[in-house]
């Protein structure tokens, strides 16, 4: 099982999507610096496709914290500190990171 | 568990090279072992001594040099990466006649072949850039 | 520690090649890993199709990147897959590529990605 590590707002780019079409089922996405935008209403329609998927969602708190963004409200996400970025890597095999 | 860092960014103007740092001392607190960091391409400009930080700002290449003497973590910057960017030892300096020596005390200049031991001796490979 | 000798490398490049130094980065570390004999697959995944285009003819002072992969095999890189969209997207032709790239469906890339110890992004 995979952790995807995303840093890059999807407005900004193609790492969400390039992610969503290699996350596998019992795979976690965590959304991390610009990654949180992907919190947006508008953008939703991916996360719902992932969480459909069966990959599991969070969102580091701190950055969402900075940028505006009520992660606590958001269904489903999972909000983490920096430990837990850490656990998230321990419980998974291998980590990709997409920037 | 082991862990080793991959980090492709420059500490200043760059989210991940934060996170990257905030991400090693955590897991240090944590009881955990990390093995190597190694700084690859911009990355490499962590390793300067010879960067100055507002007060009020984290100076991130004096933060790793901390870190690497308090917990003995081995911090690498690729060598061909940071020769084309002007981070230099003592040695490349004497050798190519420079007038500085910018390699930051804590770091050391190699070759991607420490990037490959760190992949084969750690248990988890975090990679940060963006 | 582990004694584990070797770990599956994957390393994943999502650049274009000549606009920033990415895709030369992704070459040199998958070369680098099979150099020291770790089982490595080199993937060009969306934007990153570009640099397997054909006919490229880079300034002098500039890395030919196209030439430059056709020595993967001699490192020992012996598996390059290409994303099979991007590369449709992008109006590339397999056969005109610098380096016959093994085309890879989503199906593929989720294999490739669930079965290396490492992924190595760039």
């Amino acid at each position: 099982m995979t952790l995807h590590i995303l840093f890059e707002s999807p407005f900004a780019g193609h790492a969400l999507e390039e992610c969503r079409r290699v996350a596998g089922a019992g795979d976690a996405l965590l959304l991390a610096g610009d990654g949180v935008y992907a919190l947006a209403d508008t953008a939703a329609d991916a996360l719902h496709a992932l969480r459909a998927d069966g990959i599991a969602l969070f969102a580091l708190a701190e950055d969402c914290a900075a940028r505006g963004i009520a992660s606590a409200e958001v269904p489903g996400l999972g909000a983490v500190d920096y430990g837990g970025f850490v656990e998230l890597t321990l419980a998974h095999e291998r980590s990709v990171s997409w920037f | 568990m082991i862990f080793a860092l991959l980090v492709h960014d420059a500490p200043v103007g760059r989210h991940s090279s934060q996170a990257a740092y905030r991400f090693a001392s955590e897991l240090l607190a944590g009881g955990h072992t990390l093995f190597r960091v190694f700084f690859f391409g911009d990355g490499v400009h962590h390793s300067t001594r010879l960067n100055l930080t507002p007060g009020n700002e984290t100076d991130l290449p004096q933060r790793w040099s901390r870190l690497a003497a308090e917990h003995g973590v081995d911090l690498v910057s690729c060598v061909g990466s940071a020769l084309r960017r002007g981070i230099v030892d003592e040695a490349q300096a004497r050798q190519h006649a420079l007038e500085a020596v910018s390699l930051r005390d804590g770091f050391e200049l190699s070759g991607l072949g420490q990037l490959v031991e760190a992949s084969i001796r750690c248990d988890r490979l975090v990679v940060f850039g963006g | 520690m582990s004694t584990q000798r070797t770990r599956s490398v994957l390393v994943v490049c999502r650049s274009a090649p000549y606009g920033r130094s990415r895709a030369r980065d992704a070459i040199d570390l998958a070369m680098a890993f099979a150099a020291f004999e770790q089982p490595v697959t080199l993937l060009f995944l969306g934007e990153g199709v570009f640099t397997l285009a054909g006919g490229q003819q880079p300034p002098a002072g500039t890395r030919h990147l196209g030439k430059l992969l056709g020595t993967l095999a001699d490192y020992g890189v012996g598996q390059v897959f290409a994303d099979a969209a991007a590369l449709a997207e992008r109006g590339l032709a397999v056969r005109e590529l610098a380096l016959a790239a093994e085309p890879a469906h989503d199906d593929t890339l989720r294999e490739l990605f669930a079965t290396h110890d490492r992924v190595i992004t760039v």
